[in-house]
């Protein structure tokens, strides 16, 4: 492999057990996290990644370099250009023979090779391998191309599950990371490997990010078509997806998908508009509340209070009644009410409730025949394997994409 | 006592003292400035070069700035250094005497481009100097007793095991001087001639394999009045000055009384004058050492004096050897001068301010090389520590 550099070791800045530095050529293109290795005792090799790489002239000083362009003249040009080269400091990663002894002065380093990263970064040997993207490293001719995999059973389970994504806000890419790994996930699955399955839940909670999912990218540039070749993931949309909006009549009130596109989807029986019923959701009226400071627990008394049909809540069968019949409770006097719930409780929680029942249009009484209109719950206990339900909640106010969420979390 | 001065004693059939051990650059120093030049005489009324109009100084700046975009006229530059020790005394017939080592560095660094310097010839010598009388078999040619005895001390484990080899062990004169010459002074000229010689030696390679000519000159530090030297391959400058047609010699210090201008009166304060990028005209001169050879020299400043902390600081002073007839007799063409005077003055930038205080008339490629060679020397302790 190519040859970049010499190891230094110096006396005031040895090479060490975790680091080591080596000098490369000025003009030399090498990233951080590039993996490079150096010839070690007995014939090993000791792999290390790049962490900073620093520019070293034999410069005094600021005011050297002052001098050197005619005591400041920008235009100054010089036949020969000051002496320097880069110093690029690296981490250990690991040594072919397990010999971790400090790296020695003016040993040699080089570049590494596809099987050599793969080893140094523990990339080799993937149980339940899931293709997860590709590292790239070098630059120009010496560029090369790693398939990086996850162990798929971390990842979604059974081992475990948990997956994060970190990235500058704004630049759109940890989304797009999400959504290429869940169709990696998709396409593995899909298959029917091994009998395991996997479906998968959405939710939307930016603009239209995630509402076209099922659509080709007719615009896939050339470069990224043969990443995913490399990789072994088919160019193609999710399969099987099913979106869900928030009901209102006009469509565009409750979502930021254009109206037609979603009339499109409801005429293909790929999208629905979710309501809640009263009789069957009320028991989730906690989740409206989910946010609130309750130190005393007063808003969870009155949900139970309300859910148990306590006191005249008994013959509530709709949203308006019950917000008519909290009304009453909220009213000073002797009416017969609970007395262990203060009515600044009742009328804290009448407030609220009443906020959301006026905000929030997908509080219905009824579905419309036309099997347009869901329950998010009755949708997700009849999820089949591979099956893809995009909920939009992006134009949901807080408490209700609360709601929502822990809805569709109870449901799973 | 180490086995080399043990060794040297028994077949020298002297006695070594173990005396203390030192740097001779640091504690021989004889407190004057090191001057680059030697004494040399003027060739009164005649010109170094052929333009004899040019009475004051002339401005080469518009001609630098001209040629600053074309290929630079040097690419070589050569610089040599010693350093010496005294190791011990030792006592010879009633007579007791320094031994003297040294190590000689001589590099000659090529700029492939603006980025790439590299080291084109260098050659490091580690030397003995012993007195004349040590040789203990007079009936056989000094040289060859003390290249017998430089091979048998390379024998010994001391240095094999350190994989050291003594390069030459040279001798001084061991009759008596005059109060104020040393012997150890005699010693150190004898590692200083050697290392002129390797000079000399580096230049006629260069210009045998065709490296340098008219298009790639060479800069050599410091004067190239090399005085005739008794031994050595290059004892006379007259023979060898065929190899320094694309050679100059550029002193950073030079003697400002030994400043004349070509009617013999001093030009000292016309030098110190020089406005910058200006160079003086250039004369002829002829050196009582080295025989029948003129040189052409000349003065430029590449400093702004505002910036310089004396007279003479930011001023150069240029040689070139006359080798053709008609430069001997005419002097160097004008343009020629102008020309290597432009390339020295655009060789200005960058600077070594702050690692050297000579930064003023030091030329970056010329530091370059001597810091290489002074990173290739043994430590002082680590060959001191050798005998």
């Amino acid at each position: 492999m190519k040859k970049i550099g010499k190891i230094i070791a110096t006396e005031k800045v040895p090479t060490t057990l975790d680091e080591f530095f080596f000098w490369t050529d000025k003009k030399l293109i090498i990233k951080p996290f590039d993996v490079i290795k150096v010839a070690h005792l007995n014939d090993s090799v000791t792999f290390g990644v790049v962490e900073e790489i620093s520019h070293l002239t034999d410069g005094a000083s600021f005011l050297a370099g002052y001098i050197s362009s005619d005591f400041g003249e920008i235009e100054e040009k010089s036949y020969t250009n000051r002496i320097g080269m880069n110093y690029i400091k690296a981490r250990v990663v690991g040594n072919t023979k397990n010999i971790y002894t400090p790296v020695l002065d003016g040993s040699i380093v080089t570049l590494a090779d596809a099987a050599d990263v793969t080893k140094a970064l523990g990339l080799d040997n993937i149980k339940n391998p899931l293709p997860c993207g590709i590292i790239e490293m070098y630059e120009g001719e010496d560029k090369i191309k790693i398939p990086v995999n996850f162990n798929s059973h971390f990842l979604i389970g059974p081992e475990g599950a948990h997956l994060n994504i970190s990235g500058i806000s704004g630049l759109a890419s940890k989304t797009s990371y999400a959504m290429f790994l869940l169709k990696s996930i998709q396409q593995r699955y899909i298959k029917n490997v091994e009998n395991e399955s996997v479906a998968f839940v959405y939710l939307n909670v930016k603009g239209r990010d995630l509402l076209a999912i099922d659509e080709k990218n007719e615009e896939l540039p050339e470069e990224d078509r043969k990443m995913y070749e490399e990789l072994r993931i088919e160019t193609k949309p999710f399969d099987n997806v099913k979106y869900f909006y928030p009901y209102s009549k006009d469509i565009k009130t409750t979502t930021y998908a254009d109206v037609n596109d979603v009339k499109n989807q409801m005429e293909l029986k790929k999208a629905f508009q979710y309501k809640y019923l009263f009789e069957d959701d009320k028991e989730s009226l906690d989740l409206l509340f989910a946010n609130i400071d309750d130190p005393t627990q007063t808003m969870e008394s009155i949900v139970s209070f309300i859910t148990s049909g306590e006191g005249t809540f008994g013959n509530v069968t709709n949203w308006q009644d019950l917000k008519d019949e909290i009304k009453k409770y909220q009213e000073k006097g002797d009416t017969g009410k609970d007395k262990t719930i203060s009515v600044l409780s009742w009328r804290k929680f009448y407030r609220l409730f009443r906020k959301s029942l006026e905000r929030n249009l997908f509080f219905s009484n009824a579905l419309s025949k036309d099997g347009k209109e869901v329950r998010l719950q009755e949708s997700i206990k009849q999820i089949q394997k591979n099956d893809v339900f995009v909920i939009d909640i992006a134009k949901l106010d807080e408490e209700a994409q609360g709601f929502v969420f822990g809805d569709v979390m109870r449901a799973i | 006592m180490s086995k080399i001065l043990e060794f040297i004693a028994e077949k020298t059939n002297g006695k070594c003292y173990q005396s203390f051990r030192y740097c001779a650059d640091d504690e021989i120093r004889i407190p004057t400035l090191d001057y680059e030049d030697q004494k040399f005489t003027l060739v009164k009324n005649s010109y170094g070069e052929t333009d004899t109009g040019l009475k004051t100084t002339k401005s080469i700046d518009n001609i630098a700035k001209r040629i600053i975009n074309d290929a630079p006229l040097f690419h070589f530059f050569l610089d040599g250094s010693r350093r010496t020790y005294k190791v011990d005394d030792i006592e010879i017939n009633r007579n007791v005497y320094p031994i003297i080592a040294g190590q000689i560095g001589v590099a000659c660094c090529e700029r492939k481009s603006s980025d790439q310097f590299k080291c084109a010839d260098f050659e490091r010598k580690l030397i003995l100097s012993l007195p004349k009388i040590a040789n203990s078999e007079p009936n056989i040619k000094p040289e060859l007793f003390f290249n017998k005895l430089k091979e048998d001390v390379n024998k010994l484990s001391t240095l094999t095991k350190r994989e050291i080899v003594f390069d030459k062990i040279l001798s001084y004169a061991s009759t008596k001087q005059d109060d104020n010459t040393k012997y150890e002074h005699l010693g150190i000229a004898t590692i200083q001639d050697e290392m002129i010689d390797t000079e000399k030696k580096i230049v006629a390679s260069l210009y045998d394999k065709g490296l340098i000519n008219a298009n790639r000159f060479l800069i050599k530090d410091g004067s190239l009045q090399y005085k005739p030297m008794k031994t050595g391959d290059f004892k006379e400058l007259i023979k060898i000055k065929n190899h320094y047609k694309s050679v100059v010699g550029i002193s950073k210090m030079f003697n400002p009384e030994l400043c004349r201008d070509n009617t013999g009166k001093s030009n000292a304060d016309k030098i110190a004058e020089l406005r910058l990028f200006h160079r003086t005209p250039a004369y002829k001169y002829q050196s009582e050492m080295v025989g029948n050879v003129n040189f052409a020299i000349w003065y430029v400043r590449i400093r702004a004096k505002e910036h310089s902390a004396s007279p003479f600081a930011g001023i150069l002073k240029v040689e070139k050897i006359l080798i053709t007839d008609e430069e001997i007799e005419n002097g160097l063409d004008s343009q020629e001068v102008d020309l290597i005077t432009a390339n020295i003055i655009n060789e200005r930038n960058p600077v070594c301010y702050g690692k050297d205080d000579r930064w003023a008339n030091h030329l970056y490629p010329v530091y370059l090389t001597e810091t290489y060679i002074k990173s290739k020397y043994l430590s002082d302790i680590n060959f001191l520590n050798l005998f």
